[in-house]
């Protein structure tokens, strides 16, 4: 857990620091998309984001991003296994199993992004809006807990996250920003169940961000 | 001039503050959601496994089953330290279960002058004592996760340890043609086991029961549909 408050810290202090400069902080809903919605049929309401950008131009900022989402679903969905997943022997591709209870899922997402953004109208209008593409690594903690016994997958993706949003700036000092970014994790390791793991979600992100110029 | 350095220096104080708080919510956040508490009960624990061979035939008629639950007890236990309370509900369960398949029970003939059955049904229960660990709040209750894949054990920092008792009964659907001994193959083509956590508190007859109709329910390939 170091390393992510450690990225938070950093963030945020040299956001709130620097000249040209932007910090935010997002609450941040996700729908899953794909296997990761095969998986945890839920949406996430549980999630935050904090972003610092460095501005090149009034209409360009460079930055880096930390986000995390959590999906979690309980559910009794039968898990159907193929026989050589879990036993040896020459007969084991007949085996079929069939796991019923009551299973708790989680899929905690955690990206860290270099990120570009381009900005349409003037530096200090009352709405800007913005796109934009983050590039990085997800950090995926995948957990399935049936009955008495939990099997857990952690692993590092390389992703991207395309985002278009907006800035509302009220005052001087506030600044609420909107934005949709289409997480994506590029397949890595392995899942709970043994199969590709690639993992997408659209994020909804709402919050305040302090600009210094 | 003065007047707006302290303005300047104002606005950075208050912005230090609200990143300061941020990181405070955010870090409580961050700590006490990763994996939300579901609040499960006792009953939540029980698991049903089912495994079967699919080139098997199940579509026969008779079935042999000794009138024993065959209790997995450490060498030495005397006999009546074995709890066969519920002996005679799991196999007239077992039983139940079977006559809705339409299959039918035969004598276990154990001198070998009838036809064989189709197949020998046998039932066994297991009893373990496990130790978990209660861990310190903020990762909230995860009882019974302390024995899976190797384990901290006593007095592990942050947490409380405390016992539990889980229950496994098995059933073996055995094909007599296919019994090997002597390659060490018992011929089992369906096998099933419920598991759960014994408690007192609640209603341990209803949840075998429920449980091994379960174990039937997901196995839609068992049945004779013949005369």
């Amino acid at each position: 857990m170091k390393w992510i408050y450690l990225s938070i810290i950093i963030l945020l202090v040299t956001a709130s620091v620097s000249a040209q400069s932007f910090g935010s902080i997002t609450y941040n809903a996700a729908v899953p998309q794909d296997n990761l919605r095969d998986f945890v049929d839920s949406e996430s309401w549980r999630g935050f984001g904090v972003e610092g950008r460095w501005f090149q131009s009034s209409n360009l900022s460079f930055g880096l991003s930390f986000g995390w989402n959590v999906f979690d679903q309980r559910t009794n969905t039968p898990i159907q296994i193929q026989g050589s997943d879990i036993v040896d022997g020459e007969n084991s591709e007949n085996i079929r199993a069939t796991v019923t209870g009551t299973q708790i899922r989680y899929v905690n997402s955690f990206p860290i992004m270099a990120t570009g953004h381009f900005y349409i109208g003037k530096k200090r209008e009352t709405i800007r809006i913005y796109g934009g593409a983050g590039v990085g690594t997800y950090h995926i903690k995948q957990r399935l807990e049936i009955g008495l016994v939990a099997f857990e997958e952690n692993n590092w993706h390389f992703g991207i996250a395309p985002e278009a949003g907006l800035l509302l700036r009220f005052s001087r000092d506030v600044t609420m920003i909107f934005n949709i970014k289409y997480n994506y994790a590029f397949s890595s390791g392995k899942t709970v169940s043994g199969e590709d793991n690639d993992v997408a979600y659209w994020g909804f992100n709402i919050g305040f961000a302090w600009q210094s110029w | 001039m003065l007047n707006s350095k302290r303005g300047y220096t104002m606005r950075n104080k208050k912005k230090k503050l609200i990143v300061l708080f941020s990181i405070l919510v955010l870090s409580t956040f961050l700590l006490y959601s990763c994996y939300p508490d579901y609040g499960l009960s006792v009953t939540d624990y029980d698991t049903v496994i089912t495994l079967f061979e699919s080139e098997t035939d199940f579509d026969k008629k008779t079935y042999a089953m000794p009138d024993t639950v065959f209790h997995i007890v450490e060498e030495g236990t005397p006999e009546d330290e074995i709890d066969r309370s519920k002996d005679a509900l799991i196999l007239s369960t077992i039983v139940d279960n079977m006559q809705k398949l339409k299959y039918e029970r035969v004598p276990v003939d154990t001198t070998f002058t009838s036809p064989a059955p189709d197949f020998v049904l046998l039932v066994a229960a297991l009893t373990t004592e496990n130790t978990g660990v209660i861990w310190s709040p903020g990762w909230g209750y995860w009882p019974g996760w302390g024995w899976w894949g190797g384990y901290p054990g006593w007095g592990y920092p942050g947490g409380t340890t405390y016992q539990f008792t889980t229950g496994t009964i098995g059933i073996s659907m055995i094909d007599p043609d296919k019994v090997n001994l002597d390659d060490g193959k018992f011929g089992g083509v369906w096998i099933a086991r419920l598991n759960g956590v014994l408690s007192s508190s609640v209603n341990s007859n209803q949840r075998i029961k429920q449980r091994i109709n379960d174990a039937y329910n997901q196995s839609p390939y068992l049945g004779y549909t013949g005369p």
